[in-house]
């Protein structure tokens, strides 16, 4: 009865991402894409790219995975683990309603998925934005939208054109004082100079605005109705994505039919199923079992499972993915504590995990190697494994010495233990919740606790409610002791940097660490491509030469999902965060 | 009888009053709040716009003024809408309570069916074989959970009997009744299942106990047959403290259907509830607290109603 936040999460990422190994986009940074403008439609258009201070352009090679779609594919039976918490974008940080309302309204930006593009390196494409252009400062985007962008044909919208007023509103909503989910963009102001242009004025320069502006976590364009009282975005849902609201059914399920003015496929003709309907199924083992009778296209499938499922299922189109969820045990930050005193405390702790065995554990790697099965086992650093474009590899030498702590050498653990005043080991607290995350984090969280406890770091355990202790106390930082949880999954890299080292509430140990606070920074605003690539290296270097936040691998091993055979190209499509509905669910068709 | 049933109905006042008061409380007695799960760890530090959700939702004044205002909105059954979803709850109770309605009866329904023959068997035959037999029946069926049977079932399905898998959504009996009764009919049997084994032994000690009376006694001296004894004699007023322990299971099972439910995805009181007390949802689980109430004290009634015309000895005034 693993029915909780994360297994949720995971599960719907997992029924909509391929595994594309640990490919990562060299060169592919923020800066790449200050000038982002879309000469075609489709995943398979031209994209011109430029940096913005040389303002050289470069062509993307045409590609057209879409030639072979076969319209009127039917209804893309897919499910939902559950209900989305409110349907309004605005209403809710929830991934489910994010999941909703991407599938109804468009965003300037989104990411681009297709053959061949890793989930490290999905980048942003337009969306309802037909260009976005910054000042070699990069203090200013001007944003243009698309002339054809159409919000659906109900009433009262009628398939009118987006406009900039629409956006203008949706933008007050969404940094209004009862939203959910303000954008943490550096915008000084938002100006609205024509019926068909933004401009974003920041009050730094950001490399990553493109990227914000495509997270599913950020900013939704609604129709202005939604906001006059034309329509409840509470009850129903009416924008320009790519499907139409048909019926919803709490519990039990969503019905949406394809937008055939789409503006993204406007050339392919995509969505190419004709409808989409979404069961919700909360339970795992009927999920599957719906899946084995052919109930459904897609679903999840436990590493216990996979072996049954490619057996008994002829031409099941199996997916695994690297994960991109991190893992981590944190401190408290109090000045007397162990590890604050002395930071071998805490590369002695790392060095107590044998993360091969967490890693057997969660992923039941050695089955599925023996069965022939390829599993990726990377073990997250600062960033999760799965953002293969910033990630460094823990075991690898770009490492350096740091990559020492990462190794399971209890003796070692013990000699640093010592060396920093506590031959004998210390007592202390261990926390985490259990009724959130699911069955593989919570094995892991034990598991953790034998490793530190066989090298003296004896705790009395904490498990705590998600709701009423951990996420309104632990992870904001007011715990004493040890904690061990899990991060939520940015698209953008940089935020995991902004989180941990500045002076924010989920800076969960309250780091203060010059050093680290400047690559936060830096980070952040860095437009160069390589300069921020380095950034991003160091600050995994630093981060583990003193351990403030010690990476795990729970969510590092690979998730598997099973696409029907006929899903033609169920496996070519991965994306980011919550953006399936509008990013991949549209290029699937038939064969 | 008439003033006897007013005077239980005006009983329920006060002990509505209770509910009302203690659900109020308790719920806000958890550590954290609603608008920290509507937050999540997004918004976690941000005190601004929780402040300006509280506004909004008006949990901003004290208690006592929110519990009075909340008391007059359900007064008038208003039970106000969800502050996660925005959804009218008594909507959605309407939405909810008929399909758990319907899970509950067909659960007794099946619970009866196993547990009144097996109990009455294990009584006549006592101390046999068959009275070993059915009281290992009746524990096993304590024994194993329904989760797991339920999960066993649908494992075994989805592997070797695809033709077994349940509905993957749920169909209304309005919609097609048939394809209703092949949604429930199995979560309502493993939902028996579990109820029958204490039924059963309940069954089988009031049976023996009657069995013992000095008139069943003159009823076998009279030579009359073992069926007529049975049917009669005895299970006439053996079954009547049975009605009590079935008359309590249904407001059980409106609220403690949620794992079954979740299994056999069916949107049920259960769901909703778990998952109102997860996100805190204050006016959802007030209001299902106090439907809950209103059932228990009605079922309450309902027993004793029954017990007057099934014993003829017993009288309310």
């Amino acid at each position: 009865m693993a029915n909780n936040y994360w297994d949720s999460y995971w599960r719907e990422r997992r029924s909509r991402r391929r595994f594309l190994g640990s490919a990562a986009a060299a060169g592919v940074g923020a800066s790449a894409l200050a000038l982002v403008g879309c000469g075609d439609d489709d995943g398979g258009g031209t994209e011109q790219l430029a940096t913005p201070t040389s303002g050289a352009a470069a062509t993307a090679t045409p590609v057209d995975p879409l030639a072979g779609a076969k319209k009127n594919s039917g209804t893309l039976k897919h499910v939902l683990a559950g209900d989305p918490p409110t349907l309004d974008p605005y209403g809710n940080i929830s991934f489910l309603t994010k999941g909703h309302a991407v599938a109804h309204y468009s965003r300037l930006f989104m990411y681009k998925s297709g053959p061949g593009i890793a989930y490290g390196s999905v980048r942003p494409t337009p969306d309802a934005a037909a260009s976005a252009e910054s000042t070699p400062d990069g203090l200013k985007w001007t944003v243009k939208l698309r002339p054809n962008v159409k919000f659906h044909d109900i009433a009262p919208v009628n398939g009118r054109l987006m406009t900039s007023e629409d956006v203008k509103v949706s933008w007050e909503r969404a940094t209004s004082a009862t939203s959910t989910n303000k954008p943490t963009l550096p915008v000084a102001k938002v100006e609205y100079p024509d019926a068909s242009t933004i401009v974003f004025t920041l009050t730094r320069p950001s490399g990553t605005f493109l990227d914000d502006m495509a997270d599913t976590n950020v900013f939704y364009i609604m129709p202005k109705e939604a906001f006059s009282g034309g329509f409840d975005p509470a009850k129903t849902a009416i924008g320009s994505g790519p499907w139409v609201w048909k019926s919803y059914e709490p519990s039990v399920k969503f019905v949406r039919t394809r937008n055939p003015a789409w503006h993204v496929g406007a050339t392919s003709g995509a969505p190419f199923f004709d409808s989409v309907e979404h069961a919700i199924i909360p339970e795992y083992a009927n999920r599957l079992a719906q899946y084995l009778a052919g109930n459904l296209d897609v679903s999840d499938v436990n590493a216990d499972d996979l072996s049954s499922v490619i057996k008994q299922v002829a031409g099941a189109r199996i997916v695994g993915t690297s994960g991109p969820t991190l893992s981590f045990t944190f401190f408290d930050s109090d000045p007397a504590s162990p590890w604050n005193k002395d930071p071998r405390v805490r590369q002695a702790i790392s060095m107590a995990y044998d993360r091969d065995v967490l890693m057997e554990l969660g992923y039941n790697v050695k089955k599925l190697r023996d069965a022939g099965i390829k599993v990726e086992t990377n073990w997250h650093n600062l960033f999760p494994a799965g953002e293969t474009a910033w990630w460094v590899n823990p075991t690898g030498p770009e490492m350096g010495a740091a990559g020492k702590f990462f190794k399971y050498n209890p003796t070692d653990a013990k000699a640093l233990l010592s060396a920093a005043g506590y031959p004998n080991g210390f007592d202390t607290t261990y926390q985490y919740t259990a009724n959130r995350y699911g069955k593989l984090f919570n094995d892991i969280a034990e598991a953790n606790q034998s490793f530190q406890a066989a090298i003296g770091v004896r705790s009395t355990t904490d498990v705590q409610d998600y709701s009423s202790k951990y996420i309104t106390q632990t992870f904001l930082g007011d715990f004493k002791g040890i904690a061990f949880g899990y991060q939520t999954p940015f698209p953008e890299a940089g935020s995991y940097l902004t989180r941990f080292f500045t002076d924010v509430p989920t800076n969960h140990s309250r780091i203060k660490d010059p050093e680290m606070t400047k690559l936060a920074t830096d980070a952040a605003s860095e437009l160069n491509a390589e300069k921020r690539k380095q950034i991003m290296v160091d600050a995994q270097k630093k981060n583990a030469e003193k351990m403030y936040y010690i990476p795990n691998v729970a969510g590092a091993g690979t998730g598997w999902a099973a696409g029907a055979a006929k899903l033609g190209n169920y496996q070519e499509f991965v994306t980011k965060a919550y953006g399936a509905p509008a990013e991949t669910h549209p290029f699937w068709y038939r064969a | 009888m008439q003033r006897y049933i007013a005077r239980r109905l005006l009983l329920m006042i006060p002990t509505l009053l209770g509910v009302t008061f203690v659900v109020f409380l308790m719920v806000r007695a958890v550590p954290g709040d609603v608008i920290d799960q509507i937050l999540g760890d997004f918004g976690a530090g941000d005190a601004a716009t929780k402040e300006a959700l509280r506004k909004e939702y008006s949990l901003d004044g004290n208690l006592a003024a929110q519990y009075v205002r909340w008391l007059g909105d359900v007064v008038r059954f208003d039970f106000g809408n969800s502050i996660i979803s925005d959804r009218n709850v008594l909507g959605e109770l309407k939405n909810y309570l008929p399909v758990t309605l319907e899970l509950s009866l067909l659960a007794i329904f099946f619970s009866l069916l196993i547990a009144l023959p097996v109990g009455i068997i294990s009584a006549i035959r006592q101390d046999t074989p068959i009275d070993y037999f059915c009281r290992s029946f009746a524990i096993s069926l304590l024994a194993v959970p329904g989760f797991w049977v339920a999960l066993m079932l649908i494992t075994l399905a989805g592997r070797y009997f695809t033709w077994g898998v349940p509905p993957k959504s749920y169909i209304a009996f309005t919609d097609d009744p048939i394809g209703n009764l092949r949604m429930l009919a199995v979560p309502a049997m493993i939902l028996g299942a579990g109820l029958s084994g204490g039924v059963m032994r309940f069954t089988r000690s009031t049976m023996l106990e009657v069995l013992r009376q000095d008139y069943v006694r003159t009823a076998w001296s009279k030579g009359l047959s073992e069926r007529v004894i049975i049917t009669r004699h005895v299970m006439r007023n053996a079954l009547i403290p049975v009605v009590t322990v079935v008359g309590l299971q249904l407001p059980i099972l409106v609220g403690g259907t949620v794992i079954i439910e979740s299994v056999y995805s069916i949107p049920g009181m259960g769901r909703f509830y778990v998952s109102a007390v997860n996100a805190q949802d204050y006016p959802v689980v007030q209001a299902i607290n106090v439907l809950v109430a209103l059932v228990v004290i009605f079922a309450n009634l309902g027993v004793d109603l029954v017990y007057s015309i099934l014993d003829p000895r017993i009288r309310y005034s």
